[in-house]
């Protein structure tokens, strides 16, 4: 017989554990758009210089690109936490979750970026050009507008990554979603229904944003086909 | 008074000699026909009027301003530059009327009422006013290049360039094209053509120059030229345009 205090039955042990979890879920989705926010900034400022004729700031950009898509989240995430600390910087595991995520994703936006600024056709470039039009406004008027249909499809794709990959900071004892479903799934041994609403909780993210990635995807398709 | 003035202009890429040691003056109001075969360097040249390209040798000046110099010359010069490209280039994510109001109301800041009855005027002119608000796919490749002509127009340039403006075109769609450049070098606009439309050259050029392996080997008359053309090189290129 289960103790009375973690509930009976599907629905019973769901209406103890679910205000719980949402708190969980709630710190996920923080942590989300914190690092979507920054992690999305670092892209476009990247993504803008190293598209351009900045040569000299290209090649740091570069290693940086290097270093996060060539090491696993995980150790990105440990080194920020763990080993930053013997040179005197320390996080609290919410930023260090946070900063993590967004230099790691920034990298990935860096290049979806870059991608689709350097994809738009020269000849528009010089046509802005000639035009007298200054980078600035060549930028916002003619090429970004152009880029963003083909950086939209794939930047949706990452931004799914991106957000699976939250899960992660669970093994810096954050309290988001993972941990927090742990956590409870220790106390009512009841792992089926905990990691059911855990698993449901990302996919509801995640479905849509899916969707939302192959529709753009699909459009882009029929755009091309059209011009 | 010239308009542009090109001095010993050399441009390379790479191992190859584009332009080389070119010297050219082109007068207010003046239509100068650039013509040679492929390789010659003429677009090059022509891209090089503009900043688009810039010499590694020589200097350019437009309208009395270098713009081989100071990057904050080149700016101001653009503005009194026009090019039409031979693959229209017109904004394809904006219609028309945008692609026409763009230059005026951000790099002249002209107000947007008045930069619309502007594109207005010169879409009349064009002939594409029906047009206004359709999107550069939705075009054929003569109404496209006319928009182009018409974007760089809206302007107000001082010095028009047509690189190659009618060579991506059907057939059937040159003359409209060529009309609409014949008609601007009439009402007096200075005009700098590479083509080998030796019909838009008659009718409209005042000088032809003739390029071989980026240097200039002729300058003359259309009537000249295309009759008796001096350099045994020009000879065979007149020749092979006009199919004998």
């Amino acid at each position: 017989m289960e103790p009375s205090a973690y509930g009976s039955g599907f629905w019973g042990v769901s209406a103890k554990i679910l205000p719980i979890l949402l708190r969980g879920f709630a710190n996920t989705l923080s942590y989300y758009a914190w690092s979507l926010l920054i992690g999305l900034m670092i892209g476009a400022v990247l993504g803008l210089i190293s598209s351009s004729r900045l040569r000299v700031v290209r090649y740091p950009i570069i290693v940086y690109i290097y270093i996060m898509r060539g090491l696993p989240f995980l150790i990105i995430l440990f080194v920020i936490y763990h080993v930053l600390p013997y040179f005197g910087v320390t996080f609290s595991a919410t930023y260090a979750g946070i900063l993590a995520l967004s230099i790691h994703s920034g990298a990935y936006y860096t290049e979806i970026i870059r991608g689709g600024i350097e994809s738009i056709h020269t000849s528009q470039r010089e046509a802005a050009i000639a035009l007298g039009l200054s980078y600035f406004h060549r930028m916002l008027y003619v090429i970004v507008p152009q880029a963003m249909r083909l950086i939209l499809p794939p930047l949706a794709g990452q931004m799914v990554l991106h957000f699976k990959d939250t899960a992660v900071l669970s093994l810096i004892a954050v309290p988001d979603v993972t941990t927090v479903g742990r956590q409870v799934m220790q106390a009512n041994r009841q792992p089926f229904i905990v990691f059911g609403w855990v698993a449901a909780f990302y996919a509801a993210i995640c479905y849509p944003m899916l969707k939302l990635a192959l529709l753009l995807e699909n459009r882009l398709k029929h755009s091309q086909v059209r011009s | 008074m010239s308009v542009v003035e090109i001095k010993n202009v050399t441009k390379s890429f790479g191992s190859l000699q584009a332009v080389v040691d070119v010297t050219l003056s082109v007068e207010k109001k003046e239509t100068v026909i650039i013509c040679g075969p492929s390789g010659a360097g003429k677009s090059t040249l022509l891209r090089c009027i503009n900043g688009l390209e810039r010499p590694r040798q020589g200097e350019v000046w437009v309208d009395n301003v270098e713009i081989t110099g100071d990057k904050a010359n080149l700016r101001e010069a653009r503005k009194e530059i026009g090019i039409v490209f031979q693959s229209f280039n017109l904004f394809p994510h904006m219609n028309v009327l945008n692609n026409l109001i763009l230059g005026p109301t951000k790099v002249r800041r002209v107000t947007k009422a008045d930069a619309i009855s502007k594109a207005r005027e010169l879409l009349e002119r064009m002939g594409l006013i029906e047009k206004i608000d359709a999107y550069p796919d939705e075009l054929s490749g003569g109404q496209a290049q006319r928009v182009a002509i018409a974007r760089a127009l809206a302007m107000d340039p001082k010095l028009m360039l047509f690189d190659e403006a009618t060579s991506a075109l059907d057939p059937e769609m040159i003359k409209d094209v060529l009309d609409v450049m014949a008609d601007l070098s009439n009402r007096g606009m200075t005009m700098i053509v590479v083509t080998h439309e030796m019909g838009f050259a008659k009718a409209a050029a005042n000088r032809v120059v003739f390029m071989v392996d980026g240097r200039i080997v002729e300058e003359a008359s259309p009537e000249v030229f295309f009759q008796s053309p001096q350099d045994p090189r020009s000879q065979h290129f007149v020749n092979q345009i006009i199919g004998i």
